[in-house]
């Protein structure tokens, strides 16, 4: 029990170390002007978190117990589970401030409050702004690739996200 | 020693009974209010339940019957599912939303190996679509913004979630996205 309750202690440590260490990345990059696009600072930082708290719990809990090969497995993965399906989450929020449509309507109202009409925030903008942030992004993410005024798919992992999205929506009856 | 097989087991059953849970229960009427509904079927219901079977038990018998390493295997049961069901209630709003970057990518891909030119990705999603106006109106029925004289405001509980993303944003040390 006591060998669980620990890596259950790491994973808690390690998933409120994601944000600092996220800071720490991105500040570091910031110093030494290294251009990322967030995602990839954020998905880095994930790396690293994974990493150092795999590491962790290898040579505090797991490398004790390396004569009961089958508990090591399973403990393995369940850390590996949970601290990934937590840090994906802060990868999510992330996320949400960076691509949100409505995030973006909120904090573009918050900064013009009352000074933006309906109309003029949707001249400002517009479907090509927004078309070509995306554009840019799925490039930057090396989902996509631009050549000779074309578009061409370049990762599959995140078309694959997409296709597993749509069969999803019909359990919702959802167009 | 406790097995973590076990404990993935019973997470990965737990996330499942809550998904077809979700399902159904969307299928006879599709909530207003759909984060609070999917926190509620994930978490609040699993919980309650659980507290409502230990207080039938200790009322019962004198005693939950759990021991201090039963209580760490639920724990540890209960963290895994937390953990998966958060990362599927941010990808929900894309199941009943499109998600203009992930409908961009089928588009591409339908156009392959030929490749798809600017105008075919306009032309396929964003022409005809209302993209910002179901967005507006969803944030107007929540009470994050409204409109007075022609004019849009955020309201106070959105200047709280406008103030947090702009607070974590200057943290991390990242401009305002581009949305």
């Amino acid at each position: 029990m006591q060998s669980f309750l620990s890596i259950l202690i790491i994973l808690f440590i390690s998933i409120l170390m994601i944000f600092p260490l996220h800071i720490i990345l991105n500040r570091f990059l910031l110093l030494f002007n290294i251009r990322l696009s967030p995602h990839t600072g954020v998905l880095l930082t994930i790396l690293a978190g994974n990493i150092i708290t795999q590491y962790a719990i290898w040579k505090l809990v797991l490398l004790y117990l390396i004569s009961q090969a089958n508990f090591v497995l399973w403990y393995f993965v369940y850390s590996l589970i949970v601290y990934n399906s937590f840090a994906f989450l802060y990868f999510f929020f992330l996320t949400t401030t960076e691509t949100s449509i409505h995030f973006h309507i909120i904090s573009q109202i918050f900064l013009h409050d009352g000074k933006i009409s309906r109309g003029s925030f949707r001249e400002k903008y517009n479907d090509d702004l927004m078309m070509q942030a995306r554009l840019e992004r799925l490039i930057d993410l090396g989902q996509i690739k631009e050549s000779n005024n074309k578009y061409y798919i370049k990762g599959k992992f995140f078309l694959f996200i997409a296709n597993v999205l749509s069969i999803w929506r019909k359990f919702f009856m959802m167009k | 020693m406790i097995n973590a097989a076990d404990i993935l087991l019973k997470s990965f059953l737990l996330f499942g009974f809550c998904q077809i849970l979700h399902i159904i229960l969307w299928r006879i009427k599709k909530p207003r209010i759909y984060p609070l509904w999917l926190f509620n079927v994930f978490i609040t219901l699993p919980l309650c339940l659980f507290f409502l079977y230990c207080a039938l038990k200790l009322a019962l018998t004198g005693s939950t019957g759990f021991s201090l390493g039963d209580w760490l295997i639920l724990f540890s049961i209960f963290l895994c599912h937390a953990g998966l069901s958060g990362i599927y209630a941010h990808y929900f709003p894309i199941i009943i939303i499109h998600s203009p970057s992930l409908e961009i990518l089928k588009i591409v891909g339908s156009q392959m190996p030929q490749g798809a030119t600017y105008q075919d990705i306009y032309n396929k999603f964003f022409r005809n679509k209302q993209v910002l106006e179901p967005r507006f109106n969803n944030l107007i029925k929540s009470g994050v913004i409204y409109e007075k004289n022609g004019m849009l405001f955020v309201s106070p509980k959105g200047k709280k979630i406008a103030k947090l993303g702009v607070l974590y944003r200057n943290i991390v040390g990242l401009p305002l996205g581009k949305g």
